[in-house]
């Protein structure tokens, strides 16, 4: 029986949404990651994945799961 | 001659005018009305965003106005969701004030005591300084005194709608039973005058937000919302005179002038 060859096991992806917008992240990712890769500025967002907040020190620790919903929040004017 | 100051979580504020930042037609208008109104507390939001979009720079307005921000809970329903925005309006706008606002009617925007009073207490006990909007029930004052606040921001009328003082009685009931506690009406202001009355009752400070904003002038109304605000104060200071209900002659004459008949 031949060897089998090498090969690196297929990309595994989940699926998250961002502020509803569904997303297909790689596995592993990060909440830090997608904001990264999304382009918003870390510090002008305040984060919650499924409604649980999520502070700015946490995130680069928060790994994505299937389904995770990812909401951010900015500051506005407000009474 | 000024008013006094008055303190709030060990902050001395010398202006009693505490201004919204919401609705002001730009934010030049804004940081003017925010300057003419002397305020050194200026509350702001936290909103979820549906797609990335800046604010047109009125936070930035905000921020460099140099005055305190004070960090809002707007439509938050349960004291879970509002405690949630408290700890983003932390982060994002680095102080544990926040003004603690959990609505129970979509039409009256009536504060939700039970909720509010659970949510005040969990902040407390994460070193929040809360500032919570409430109604002017005295015992629900009373129960987010027992919680920790040490500041109450009771309604004068319902949010937005420029009525007034609706309850003077109930007003000043909350002065007279809570003597030491900062009390700041909140919501409900439409004219100079109800700031001025506010102050006459013995509040220590006035928020007001829309009867600026939606001033045909609101950099003028700034102005005159400050001054109201510190007539009414020096009148409480000065201690206004007792009610009488028949006339006492202010002009000390003798008698009659002339004793011809």
């Amino acid at each position: 029986m031949p060897a089998r060859a090498l090969t690196s096991p297929p990309a595994v992806t989940v699926t998250v949404t961002l502020n509803g917008e569904a997303l297909q992240v790689r596995a592993g990712t990060t909440l830090a990651d997608v904001l990264a890769q999304r382009g918003i500025d870390p510090k002008s967002v305040a984060t919650a994945v499924n409604a649980e907040f999520v502070p700015r020190t946490a995130r680069a620790a928060t790994v994505l799961r299937t389904n995770d919903s990812i909401t951010t929040f900015q500051a506005i004017v407000g009474g | 001659m000024p008013a006094g100051p008055f303190t709030v979580y060990g902050t001395q504020l010398e202006s009693r005018f505490m201004i919204g930042s919401a609705r002001y037609p730009s934010p030049q208008v804004l940081r003017d009305a925010i300057a003419a109104s002397g305020a050194q507390v200026v509350t702001v939001g936290v909103k979820r965003m549906l797609a990335a979009g800046s604010d047109n720079g009125f936070v930035e307005m905000v921020r460099a106005s140099g005055a305190r921000l004070l960090p809002n809970t707007a439509g938050c329903r349960t004291a879970r969701e509002a405690v949630t925005l408290s700890r983003m309006a932390r982060e994002l706008y680095g102080t544990p004030w926040i003004k603690l606002e959990v609505i129970g009617d979509e039409h009256t925007l009536q504060p939700e005591s039970w909720e509010l009073v659970t949510a005040a207490e969990e902040l407390v006990k994460d070193g929040f300084e809360v500032f919570p909007y409430c109604t002017d029930d005295l015992i629900a004052c009373q129960r987010l005194l027992d919680v920790g606040c040490r500041v109450l921001m009771p309604w004068g009328a319902p949010i937005g709608s420029g009525q007034g003082l609706l309850n003077p009685s109930a007003l000043r009931t909350l002065r007279e039973r809570l003597p030491e506690v900062p009390l700041v009406v909140d919501a409900g202001i439409g004219a100079p005058s109800h700031a001025a009355l506010a102050m006459e009752l013995g509040f220590d400070a006035v928020l007001i937000n829309s009867a600026v904003a939606q001033a045909r002038d609101p950099v003028r109304m700034a102005a005159a919302f400050a001054r109201a605000v510190e007539a009414g104060r020096l009148g409480w200071e000065a201690g206004v005179m007792a009610r009488q209900e028949m006339a006492v002659p202010s002009t000390p004459v003798t008698g009659r002038p002339f004793l011809v008949q």
